[in-house]
């Protein structure tokens, strides 16, 4: 048991490195949001259990992303656990885009994230925060802002692309 | 619109929530005809989740590592009190000392929730609220008065495993038992005992004494066993029946519980507290429960709720489920077609293929009766193939045609993909039949004989299915022959089909013989967007798309 405890400390500080990276490589394999945190904790029990047998000169963050996609896999196969996914066509297409072509996926903090939340111009500031931390659908957000449903989603897709190209300008 | 502003749509909906049935095909339809769309779709959910999760303090790294380390511990059989041990206050690390004895108030227990994080939380504030209520109806426990209802009905008059005048007794077999007698005035003792039999690492033993908890869990005395259960190391799964059970035999009760508890647990614990609460009181109580769900303001918890609440109406009975899952269709619930594909699994359960396929065809039509079809339809091509084409010909004119007839054809073909393509050759043509046939050819070459496939192709006259059909067989034979696969692709007459087809392919040469893909890709009249698909997934080029 104390050896259990001792090998958690150790592998502790990885999780903090990478959950953040597995919980979005999930959801971009089409993992119900609800469902995201549940599979990507099993990844990483999966990858404790393995720590063993992991080459530490390999890319943990790699690694731990394979066995996520595994999972994604095992849940395409078991018909009755399919709830966990948004749908098993649009993963097993997502999960065969992954396996031509695995991106790098170096680690993301949650404070690289909001640095370049707060980068954004306050319009779009107000637009994210809105949606993702008071939970407002598009529909109520385009109420507030007296624009369409529509638009208000496109404005949406944009603002995700600036925030992802400022990620990744900040870790690499 | 065009495919773009389609794509665009989808996938900006896809990453605020789920998509109907429909919708889902389609998008996973338009990334299979143009692959560079995954990459952009893959970025903007990743992104979103990226944003979500800074955006959500209970979602930050360190509670996810203590549940991972929670759940290790589960696994692994290790306490979790020794495995978090300097987390935990003695007080509890002692272990012999009782829980309920020691902390004689609610607001000593909930510093001790503070102290104790590494601990399972909302079983902690289960436990103080255990004593919380126990204090609060001490007279209730003493004569018995209120309703002390089992769990398997009726007054808990009868004999019981526990001891009179509050005071448990042991049975005289040793086998960790307690006598017969009344469940009235039970001491906290005696749960202690039976929890602890609960979680010993007998399965014999743990069996029985749940069994026994189960049986004898009264209104009055759920909220105290759940604290002792708690103190024993409860698994979640032996937590969740206990409140499943509280809540089937009195759901105002167990949610009135976590009304009190609110302030004390994170809206997460207090989420899944409250999610097996509705489930339970669903199940017994269909119409109160169904009541309370629908009057909560908060959409999102709304929706999460009532998916544990159709699980439960469904224990209790599959065509309340069924009218309660219609009617939020009726009313344009997005969520409605997931509760359906969960209910459907569970008429699959309880009832045999065919009355389940005549459950699922008498539903209104639209998206959940899609769902449901589409889910019956595996089940049914998997017991009577034959039977299920029947089926699906007749639905091929309807708007649940195309996914019927694509997942008859897919799970036939991989048992008999020649007698699934001839079936498919008797539909009418259109996208159900172009879509059958591309699934059944792609099967064929999985699990049969790929030259079968391949000469059955090049007997197809041009056609879009001829197409399609072509476009899944190139892409089953990348993997395992890709210049052959190479070869197909330029046969295709679509230009998005074809370049789909090729990048596809050439991806695959490209791993298993770069230099004959090199020099294919050098050659004359490849298009330039393949060739680039295929170093590299093309970013979209987004410039085009202008505000609405």
């Amino acid at each position: 048991m104390e050896d259990s405890r001792n090998r958690f400390d150790q592998f502790e500080p990885l999780v903090h490195e990478h959950h953040v990276r597995v919980r979005a490589f999930l959801r971009s394999l089409g993992v119900e949001p609800d469902w995201v945190d549940d599979v990507a904790q099993e990844a990483f029990m999966e990858a404790f259990r393995k720590w063993d047998s992991f080459d530490h000169q390999r890319d943990f963050g790699r690694w731990v992303r394979g066995i996520a996609a595994n999972l994604v896999r095992n849940e395409i196969r078991k018909r009755n656990r399919r709830e966990r996914l948004l749908g098993s066509d649009l993963a097993q297409t997502m999960l065969t885009s992954y396996i031509d072509h695995p991106e790098p996926g170096p680690p993301v903090s949650v404070e690289v994230v909001q640095g370049c939340l707060a980068k954004l111009r306050p319009d779009k500031r107000a637009l994210i925060r809105g949606h993702y931390h008071d939970g407002l659908t598009t529909n109520e957000l385009s109420k507030r802002l007296q624009k369409s449903a529509a638009n208000v989603r496109q404005m949406l897709v944009r603002t995700r692309r600036q925030i992802r190209t400022c990620i990744e300008q900040q870790i690499t | 619109m065009n495919t773009i502003h389609r794509f665009e749509e989808l996938m900006s909906r896809l990453a605020e929530g789920p998509l109907p049935v429909d919708d889902l095909i389609e998008l996973t339809q338009l990334i299979e005809k143009e692959p560079s769309l995954a990459t952009e779709l893959s970025e903007q959910l990743e992104t979103s989740e990226m944003i979500a999760l800074s955006e959500d303090a209970d979602r930050e790294g360190s509670r996810f590592a203590d549940a991972l380390r929670h759940r290790l511990a589960e696994q692994r059989g290790i306490s979790q009190r020794k495995l978090s041990q300097s987390a935990v206050p003695e007080t509890i690390r002692s272990g012999e000392t009782s829980f309920l004895n020691r902390y004689s108030n609610k607001q000593r227990l909930i510093a001790l929730m503070k102290a104790s994080i590494a601990l399972h939380l909302i079983w902690v504030c289960i436990a103080a609220g255990a004593y919380y209520v126990g204090t609060q109806r001490p007279a209730d426990l003493a004569t018995g008065s209120g309703a002390d209802r089992s769990i398997y009905g009726g007054q808990s008059s009868g004999p019981s495993i526990l001891g009179p005048e509050g005071k448990g007794q042991r049975d005289p077999s040793g086998k960790g038992e307690l006598a017969e007698g009344s469940s009235q005035g039970a001491s906290g003792k005696d749960f202690q005992m039976l929890a602890k039999s609960a979680t010993s690492s007998n399965p014999v033993e743990r069996t029985r004494a749940m069994a026994q908890l189960l049986e004898n869990l009264s209104s009055e005395n759920a909220a105290e066993i759940l604290g002792a259960m708690h103190l024993a190391g409860a698994k979640p799964d032996q937590m969740g029946s206990l409140v499943y059970a509280w809540a089937a035999l009195d759901g105002p009760a167990a949610m009135a519980f976590a009304d009190e508890m609110k302030d004390e647990m994170s809206d997460e614990e207090n989420y899944g507290y409250r999610s097996q609460v509705v489930r339970g009181w669903g199940s017994s109580d269909p119409d109160a429960a169904i009541a309370y769900v629908d009057a909560i303001e908060d959409g999102k918890l709304a929706g999460g709720l009532r998916w544990n609440l159709v699980s439960g109406l469904a224990d209790g009975n599959i065509d309340r489920a069924t009218e309660y899952v219609v009617s939020r269709a009726d009313a344009k619930d997005r969520g409605s077609w997931r509760y359906m594909e969960m209910l459907t699994e569970r008429v699959l359960d309880q009832r045999d293929v065919k009355a389940s396929v005549g459950w699922a065809d008498q539903l209104p039509d639209g998206n959940v009766k899609t769902a449901a079809l589409y889910r019956v339809a595996t089940d049914f091509v998997a017991e009577d193939p034959q039977a299920a084409a029947e089926w699906a010909t007749a639905l091929s004119d309807t708007d649940a045609g195309t996914k019927v007839i694509h997942e008859v054809s897919d799970e036939w073909a991989e048992r008999d993909p020649a007698a699934t393509v001839a079936w498919l050759e008797t539909l009418p043509d259109g996208d159900a039949k172009a879509y059958g046939m591309s699934a059944a050819l792609t099967e064929w070459v999985k699990r049969g004989d790929p030259r079968e496939a391949s000469e059955y192709l090049a007997s197809m006259a041009p056609s879009e299915q001829r197409d399609r059909a072509v476009g899944g067989f190139a892409q089953t034979l990348s993997n395992s022959d890709p210049s052959s696969a190479v070869t197909w692709a330029e046969t295709i007459a679509d230009p998005k089909i074809r370049q789909g087809a090729l990048i596809n392919a050439g991806r695959s040469w490209m791993r298993t013989d770069p230099t004959a893909a090199a020099e294919w890709m050098q050659s004359e009249g490849l298009e330039a967007n393949v060739v680039e698909g295929i170093r590299r997934p093309a970013k979209q080029d987004w410039s085009d798309v202008k505000d609405r």
